[in-house]
């Protein structure tokens, strides 16, 4: 497949460092998503790994206002 | 009650209901892609039986709603057993409409209506707009013509090429991003910049720093993005990896801080990322707004209390 296209240069998308979905999960009554570490379930936010999802680099796909 | 309105995905909404909780204010989340298989609705406006939102966390009177962050919602998810890629297009979009519609009807605080992110997203009217308030902007020219486009780059010491809508590309294997970049003498001597679509070129101008001002409702947080020395340049600040941006807390001119509120006025915005430069003459030039950006990570660099503050005007209702 040509990934080329003459009017923009395309950069490789960084790596996102969160845990992997293994070692995730949505909890619906905390309405947040869970990353399960040694000492127990604790919000992925609150994770390192977590908050660098955030980041502007890292936004989620095809959405309609996913411009940062 | 405090709607968020997103997918189960979006970590910045972890970050704030993280917030919610703490300070005990009531919210729900409605994560889109439970739509239609686990959430349910009933709009009746002029009937008895009330209108709601049926979600995994329980039923939603829609009058019990009293601010909505219209956050990162992605498309409902109808069961798979509609498998005619017609048939799902036909059923994603109905059930987007509705509920976008629903939604926009109710007479609560918003951060932000998604009509308002929608027009404020283009990047052209936002030039427009901010120059028109009074804001420095970069030289700027957008143009399907070979000639104008190598007239403004004969005429400039260097100019850049920025998306004006997507700033990435999905591939089956991987996905590309796009930045803000240099035009090299190479692109512009294949003259095909110009001629499969209209492109934004504006001039390269040489910065001191790049400037994050994050809008809350009334309330701005500028940061500067130091690059540390060690660190090649680049035009656009999120090509570089986070060990290699600094931030800190600055304080910019009440003259431009009175001129990005006018600018969330016009687009009747709760919310705003605004991307300045800092030139190295210490003029403040007005790159782009994102009406739905990322903030929770210049919290975490800076320590600016971000989601509290969103968290109070979305329990307040007032920006």
């Amino acid at each position: 497949m040509n990934r080329n296209i003459p009017f923009a240069l395309l950069f490789q998308e960084p790596e996102c460092s969160s845990p992997g979905k293994n070692n995730t999960y949505y909890d619906e009554a905390a309405s947040v998503t869970m990353a399960i570490t040694e000492s127990g379930p604790v919000p992925l936010v609150q994770l390192e790994s977590g908050i660098l999802g955030t980041r502007t680099m890292t936004r989620a796909a095809a959405e309609p206002t996913d411009s940062d | 009650m405090i709607l968020i309105v997103t997918n189960k995905t979006d970590l910045t909404a972890d970050y704030l209901i993280i917030a919610l909780k703490d300070l005990n204010y009531g919210f729900v989340r409605f994560n889109l892609e439970d739509f239609p298989q686990h959430a349910q609705l009933l709009w009746d406006p002029s009937g008895p039986s009330g209108s709601f939102l049926r979600l995994p966390t329980g039923e939603l009177p829609l009058s019990e709603i009293t601010s909505v962050w219209y956050r990162r919602p992605v498309d409902p998810d109808p069961h798979p057993t509609l498998s005619a890629p017609q048939a799902r297009r036909f059923a994603i979009a109905e059930s987007k409409e509705a509920i976008t519609g629903i939604l926009e009807s109710l007479d609560c605080f918003w951060v932000s209506r998604p009509s308002h992110i929608n027009r404020a997203e283009n990047k052209l009217l936002q030039l427009a707009t901010a120059q028109r308030l009074g804001l420095s902007i970069p030289q700027t020219l957008v143009t399907n013509i070979p000639q104008c486009f190598f007239e403004f780059y004969s005429n400039l010491d260097s100019i850049i090429n920025k998306p004006i809508k997507l700033s990435r590309l999905d591939f089956s294997d991987e996905n590309k991003l796009i930045y803000t970049s240099v035009i090299t003498k190479k692109q512009a001597a294949r003259n095909q910049l110009t001629q499969y679509s209209a492109c934004l070129f504006q001039e390269h101008l040489p910065k001191e720093a790049d400037i994050r001002v994050t809008v809350m409702g009334r309330t701005l947080f500028p940061v500067l993005i130091h690059v540390r020395q060690s660190a090649p340049y680049y035009v656009d600040w999120r090509r570089y990896a986070p060990e290699d941006l600094d931030y800190s807390l600055v304080d910019i001119p009440q003259d431009i801080s009175n001129k990005i509120i006018q600018l969330m006025d016009v687009f009747d915005l709760n919310f705003s990322a605004m991307d300045f430069m800092l030139t190295r003459s210490g003029k403040y030039v007005f790159l782009e707004m994102n009406p739905n950006g990322q903030w929770a990570w210049i919290q975490e660099s800076t320590g600016l209390p971000l989601r509290e503050n969103l968290a109070k005007i979305l329990h307040r209702g007032v920006p």
